[in-house]
């Protein structure tokens, strides 16, 4: 809000030395209806579909709809002055979004205005939120692991620049919470991130940014808000518009991560528009090319080949469940259109595991090839012995008398689930976990009681940075084991032994 | 209202193609005296809708009109059509399309041109050939005195506007401002 006399005066300077530009003669229609944000205009025969055009009382809305005598305009501003007969005049352009670096560390709605009260933003490009994916040749395969800090998946369901990994689970099972730690990991590691805030409620989405800033991650993040306020047609451009902020960081050559949070809300909102612009509804009454809407959003994350900058766009798009119900139809759609999905599971985390990532239905199609090779070494075997744990619990629980090696696999694999767990936005560096599961493997931790294990593990990894830093900075730098780091690491963990205090806990 | 619309198209475009060439100066004035004379008899009109007078009365009426009005036989056939349909209704958007769709098939477009002063008939000629080359069009134009736009004039048709006045140059300062205020 402006109060001051002097900002009011310079404002209409500016104003009136923006003389709007001459214009030919512009082609126009008539608003016949207006109802639930959405206004038949009868003219405007020329106008194509997802233009932007501008309402006679200052508002703009985008072209929904194409029919024989009048087209559909969806209002962008859900509290637009529009009443019937008002004119209605093309701009000829489509939805496009502001892109450049001026948008780091802010946060943004669909139409690229701040939301942050930092002052405007000024940037030389602008993107049409619907641009066509990388072609086949412009790509190649992904190889380059994102390290999202998070041990469950780094070790176990490798993301890679340039994947598409969805993260699912029901409501409160930790999933923007894990899509945090993963930003939060990013500092340093020359990646932007962008977190598209869909449909959530606005204490969720300050309550995120408050995190981001807390730890200094908004130099690199964007945030894109259509939280729940606003209209069922920002909600649903809102992840295109990120898109294409992340496209064009991804054609300057740079990492780029985008979280949608999440696409559930994104569908609801897509059908609601639908609905309104009375498209027939299918399933669930979702309209027919909601599998569509998905698809090419998601499409357009790509790992960049060298010729075309080697940049890559990553995308982890969040869906929420009803009841842990993984077959319902959005989810199913989702499932298939992405390289991997990261279940949350509901009993796990109420039981304390978190975060709650149920290794059995979990899987990322890219696998090995975005791990590095240290990683593979130690945890080669981690999911086999996670199985093999989960498979003999149930005995367990009969109480019925197990020989040596079952109680083996279980207390390995208990040992191994202390290792998972973690703390929110705790995130653990490629180093560390190599070192966190090295001990595992090599039977460090099984005199170790399960409460030692995580304190023991963690400041180990710190011990061995701090003495044997050489040898941890090849680790990091080498992304490799070899033979003098892991006898530099034996001779560690038995000194570290005598340091370490049994039953420390 | 758009079904109406819709409705209203179909039957001017099936009865254009069904009688081809028959829309002269004699049709266009006949159809603007009736639509003008309904506009004016609104009671007539709603009476011609009334489901307790027979169809047979309701058509004597028109035949008396149509003679006292010298209305052309295109006209009556048409709206004999449409009280056989049960859509009289849909006479004034029927011939409101015939004109519109005549005025495309010949490229005519007709302007409402608003000025802040009344225009001299050299400046109507000089605004009309202006329009004309920008729309690659025949112009038709009805002219008006508007006030509101305080100087300039303002050019609008049912597809496409032109304004140069100072009310469109101050609702353009008055956005961008408020637009910045709200940054």
């Amino acid at each position: 809000m402006i109060h001051r006399e002097t900002d009011i005066i310079a404002l209409f300077e500016a104003a009136l030395q923006d003389t709007p530009v001459i214009e030919n003669l512009q082609e126009i229609g008539t608003v016949i209806k207006v109802g639930d944000n959405v206004c038949k205009v009868y003219g405007l025969t020329n106008a194509v579909f997802g233009e932007v055009v501008l309402f006679e009382r200052g508002g703009t809305g985008v072209v929904m709809g194409l029919d024989e005598d009048y087209v559909s305009v969806v209002c962008l501003e859900s509290n637009q002055a529009v009443i019937e007969l008002d004119t209605v005049k093309r701009t000829h352009e489509v939805f496009k979004v502001p892109v450049g670096k001026e948008l780091l560390g802010r946060i943004v709605n669909v139409q690229g205005l701040p939301l942050d009260a930092k002052g405007p933003i000024t940037t030389n490009e602008s993107y049409p939120i619907e641009r066509p994916a990388k072609g086949i040749a412009e790509r190649e395969p992904v190889y380059q692991p994102l390290n999202t800090g998070i041990v469950a998946i780094d070790c176990l369901i490798p993301i890679g620049k340039g994947q598409r990994e969805l993260i699912i689970g029901n409501r409160g099972t930790g999933k923007t919470a894990l899509a945090l730690t993963a930003i939060l990991q990013q500092k340093d590691k020359n990646v932007i991130c962008i977190y598209v805030s869909i449909g959530n409620k606005q204490a969720t989405t300050a309550r995120i940014i408050h995190e981001l800033e807390i730890h200094g991650a908004m130099e690199y993040v964007i945030v894109v808000n259509a939280d729940a306020k606003e209209s069922a047609l920002n909600q649903f451009l809102a992840p295109y518009a990120g898109c294409s902020i992340g496209e064009y960081f991804m054609e300057q050559g740079r990492d780029v991560l985008i979280i949608y949070d999440d696409l559930s809300a994104h569908a609801i909102a897509y059908r609601e528009l639908s609905l309104l612009l009375r498209r027939p509804p299918g399933r669930e009454a979702y309209p027919g090319d909601i599998f569509y809407i998905h698809s090419r959003l998601l499409e357009r994350a790509a790992k960049l080949s060298t010729a075309q900058g080697g940049g890559s766009l990553t995308a982890l798009p969040i869906i929420q469940t009803q009841g842990d119900d993984i077959s319902a139809y959005i989810p199913t759609n989702l499932i298939s259109i992405t390289d991997g999905q990261i279940f949350l599971d509901t009993n796990l985390f109420n039981s304390g595991i978190r975060p709650a990532v149920k290794i059995g239905l979990s899987v990322s199609r890219v696998g090995g090839a975005a791990q590095t090779k240290a990683i593979k070494k130690v945890a080669g075997s981690l999911r086999l012995e996670l199985a093999q744990y989960d498979e003999l619990q149930a005995f367990a629980q009969f109480g019925s008398e197990l020989d040596k090696s079952s109680q083996r696999v279980l207390e390995r694999g208990k040992r191994a689930i202390e290792i998972l767990k973690q703390e929110e936005q705790e995130g653990y560096s490629f180093a560390e976990q190599v070192l966190f599961l090295f001990l595992l493997k090599e039977d460090h931790l099984d005199d170790r009681p399960l409460s030692d294990i995580k304190p023991f593990v963690t400041q180990f990894a710190s011990y061995f940075k701090s003495v044997y830093s050489d040898s941890y900075n090849l680790l990091t730098t080498s992304e490799d084991l070899p033979e003098d780091v892991v006898e530099t690491i034996q001779q560690a963990v038995t000194e570290f032994r005598v340091i370490f205090p049994q039953n420390f806990m | 209202m758009i079904k109406r619309h819709s409705l209203a198209k179909k039957y001017a475009l099936a009865f254009m193609n069904t009688t081809p060439n028959s829309f002269n100066k004699k049709w266009v004035e006949s159809a603007i005296t009736l639509d003008r004379f309904f506009k004016k008899q609104k009671a007539l009109f709603l009476l011609l809708h009334a489901p307790t007078i027979s169809a047979s009365l309701k058509l004597k009426a028109l035949n008396n009109l149509f003679d006292k009005l010298m209305i052309d036989d295109k006209i009556r056939i048409l709206v004999r059509m449409l009280l056989e349909h049960q859509r009289l209704y849909l006479l004034r958007h029927v011939m409101h399309h015939i004109i519109d769709e005549q005025r495309m098939r010949n490229n005519i477009v007709l302007f409402t041109i608003s000025s802040s002063r009344l225009l001299t008939s050299q400046e109507q000629e000089y605004i009309i050939e202006f329009l004309a080359a920008q729309t690659n069009a025949h112009v038709s134009a009805d002219f008006i005195v508007n006030p509101e736009l305080i100087a300039g004039v303002r050019a609008q048709s049912s597809t496409f506007l032109w304004e140069r006045s100072i009310s469109h140059y101050l609702q353009h300062i008055k956005q961008t401002v408020l637009r910045q205020a709200t940054l």
